[in-house]
């Protein structure tokens, strides 16, 4: 296994953001917290990490450990309230939100955990609007789109609206979406946590072709600790801090008990209170 | 992979404007009803704007119709305040015919006669004139000719006819009749003038019994001062000028101008009236345009949401909400000048059968819908449109992603 991620989540010092040779994403020193009434909560806590191009990258921890925040952070839409994200050595918060929304449709796809669709529009459209927004013509972005709904299986449904569709199909037609604009990164938050295990694996078999054939960089969010063989990097997140790190397979076991653990108590919980 | 886009500093949207166009067409659509009773406001408050303001240029077309005929509102009449004093002689036409943009000078004598008819003898006024002269009066003609083809034919006035017994126009024609007048020469004498003439006219005046003949034997006999001149300046703007310079003379001057200035004094202020009037419904209208965008735009609210996450920049949000509130408005507002048109012209073609009905000839244009008017509306329901759009585009753009993911 390759030696793709370079971790270190005590690291703290800020001045490190050096440009890395083929380092696709790199985090110094990242905080977030979110101002509430009640006060000000700490969502992320110094995270630091890198990650190069072309991974497999797992995101890895329970509930409320700050594993979404982080990732819509990467992908721009959420600024941090400290610390650098950089894309190929360039820091993404020092660009306007407009530059990192047309940077974002040209090399970013993200696959939502819940689908999201113009509701207007046809899954046709739906998929090839992430084109639109790069100013492809129509013609050529609903060909593209046509092509990526055959990829997933879905161009039988092309002319019907998404919301007729079932939950397995929906997130079939988000992952050509996210797809379609061949973007060198993928954000995925969860993209398997509301489907059937026949609909996630084919889910799950699309993002690793996506790494292993087209040589994309994907960013995984999960609970689902049976993807972690899949990766080739793991991040194990636990209240806003990157507790664990792997590259490879080498998340210690000792982690994914804990993890099993948290979510059983959590289970549990939830359990007493229903009674 | 580039982050920054350097020959790009002012993002501008780079999404095709027809596709924008259409995105903004589903979205209306999928929400037919609602689109539709917010289009119907539209146009029925473009409509009530466009039929009342065609009420009042139609209206004013007529008066003005009325009230000039076929006048020629670059001619200038010209008369003597005190014909013994200010006089109106060939010196002082040579003068007025000399100053800049004067196009044309037409004299014409005017006398107290009498008229003598198969033993029948009436009091007239008798003009001796032009061809010219007579064209620049826009006399109304109901029998004959409008011109004299010859110095003895003449053309008379109706209520001419009708003190000599000849109440019908057609059987006048043709009919010869003599005149007698007296006129002043230039050295003070009176001198009478007779004339034997052939009706070759007849027109319809209204006022007392009038001749009009040709100034030739009033000219031979010495006659030394008209009684009125009419001044054709070469275009409207030029005619103030020359009554001034007339006026600097001693001569009083008139104009249909005089008239036509009061008419569209009164019909502006009408017509201002009626368009505040079809303004509060053009209101009323907009804003429901105003809340259903506002509505729509709560709507969807995650669907912009998800739009930025795949890279819709502010400018792109803020162009479809602004193409949604123009195809509202601007769809609303043709929809509305269509109405107003086809109801105008109803009423026009009911107004002239009922005219015509009772023997007024000719069409009645009570509602006119002009292409400046039809302009000005669309123009205005533009405008309309980008207010209406401006605050739900400007909120649109300050969404927050992933808090408007999050909003169902």
């Amino acid at each position: 296994m390759n030696s793709d991620v370079v971790i270190n989540p005590t690291k703290t010092d800020s001045t490190s953001s050096q440009k890395t040779g083929d380092g696709i994403i790199k985090v110094s020193n990242l905080h977030k917290q979110f101002d509430t009434k009640g006060g000000s909560v700490k969502v992320l806590e110094n995270i630091n990490f890198e990650i190069k191009d072309n991974s497999f990258a797992i995101i890895f921890g329970p509930s409320g450990s700050g594993k979404t925040t982080l990732l819509n952070i990467l992908s721009g839409l959420e600024p941090p309230t400290q610390g650098t994200v950089e894309i190929e050595g360039e820091d993404f918060y020092s660009v306007s939100s407009d530059q990192r929304s047309l940077f974002r449709a040209q090399t970013m796809g993200i696959v939502h955990q819940v689908n999201y669709w113009v509701k207007s529009l046809n899954v046709l459209e739906n998929v090839a609007m992430p084109l639109y927004l790069t100013g492809v013509d129509r013609t050529i972005a609903q060909k593209m789109a046509m092509q990526n709904l055959e990829i997933v299986g879905m161009q039988e449904f092309a002319h019907s609206r998404p919301l007729v569709l079932s939950g397995g199909q929906q997130q079939r037609v988000s992952m050509a979406r996210a797809l379609v604009a061949n973007p060198q990164l993928i954000f995925a938050d969860e993209p398997t946590g509301n489907l059937d295990s026949k609909n996630g694996k084919m889910i799950m078999d699309l993002l690793l072709k996506c790494q292993r054939e087209l040589n994309r960089t994907i960013i995984l969010v999960t609970h689902n600790i049976e993807y972690l063989p899949l990766s080739d990097t793991q991040l194990y997140m636990v209240d806003g801090k990157i507790t664990q790190s792997g590259k490879g397979q080498n998340v210690p076991m000792t982690e994914i008990i804990n993890s099993l653990k948290s979510e059983l108590a959590e289970l549990s919980k939830l359990e007493k209170d229903q009674q | 992979m580039k982050l920054r886009h350097k020959k790009q500093k002012r993002l501008g949207s780079v999404i095709k404007p027809y596709i924008l166009i259409s995105i903004a067409t589903k979205n209306l659509l999928d929400k037919k009803l609602r689109t539709m009773l917010t289009m119907m406001g539209i146009v029925i408050g473009v409509g009530a704007v466009v039929f009342l303001i065609s009420l009042a240029l139609g209206l004013h077309g007529v008066v003005n119709q009325q009230v000039l005929g076929t006048k020629s509102v670059n001619t200038i009449d010209v008369s003597s305040p005190n014909a013994n004093t200010i006089l109106l002689n060939d010196a002082n036409i040579n003068k007025i015919s000399q100053f800049a943009h004067v196009s044309s000078v037409s004299p014409a004598y005017i006398l107290p006669g009498q008229v003598s008819y198969q033993g029948s003898v009436a009091d007239t006024v008798v003009y001796g004139t032009t061809n010219q002269y007579i064209a620049l009066s826009a006399l109304k003609f109901v029998a004959g000719s409008d011109s004299f083809k010859t110095n003895q034919d003449a053309i008379v006035d109706t209520a001419l006819l009708n003190i000599i017994g000849q109440s019908n126009p057609d059987k006048a024609i043709g009919k010869n009749v003599d005149i007698v007048t007296s006129v002043t020469t230039a050295t003070g004498q009176m001198k009478k003038v007779k004339s034997s003439l052939t009706i070759v006219g007849v027109l319809s005046i209204g006022s007392g019994a009038e001749v009009y003949m040709n100034d030739q034997a009033f000219t031979n006999a010495g006659a030394a001062l008209f009684g009125q001149l009419k001044v054709v300046a070469d275009k409207r703007a030029d005619v103030a000028i020359i009554r001034q310079q007339i006026a600097g003379l001693g001569f009083s001057t008139a104009s249909p101008l005089d008239t036509l200035d009061q008419i569209n004094t009164i019909f502006t202020i009408f017509t201002f009236v009626v368009a505040g009037f079809g303004g509060i419904g053009m209101v009323i209208a907009v804003l429901g345009m105003f809340n259903t965008l506002t509505i729509s735009l709560l709507e969807r609210t995650s669907e912009i949401g998800l739009m930025i996450t795949m890279g819709a920049r502010k400018a792109d949000i803020a162009r479809l909400m602004i193409f949604e509130a123009l195809l509202l408005s601007v769809t609303g507002g043709f929809g509305g000048i269509l109405l107003a048109y086809i109801v105008g012209q109803i009423i026009n073609i009911v107004l002239t059968s009922y005219a015509g009905g009772n023997g007024v000839q000719g069409t009645i244009h009570a509602f006119s819908v002009t292409p400046l008017l039809v302009l000005a509306t669309i123009f205005l329901t533009i405008v309309a449109g980008m207010l209406v759009a401006f605050y739900p585009s400007k909120r649109a753009t300050r969404i927050n992603p992933i808090d408007a993911l999050r909003y169902e």
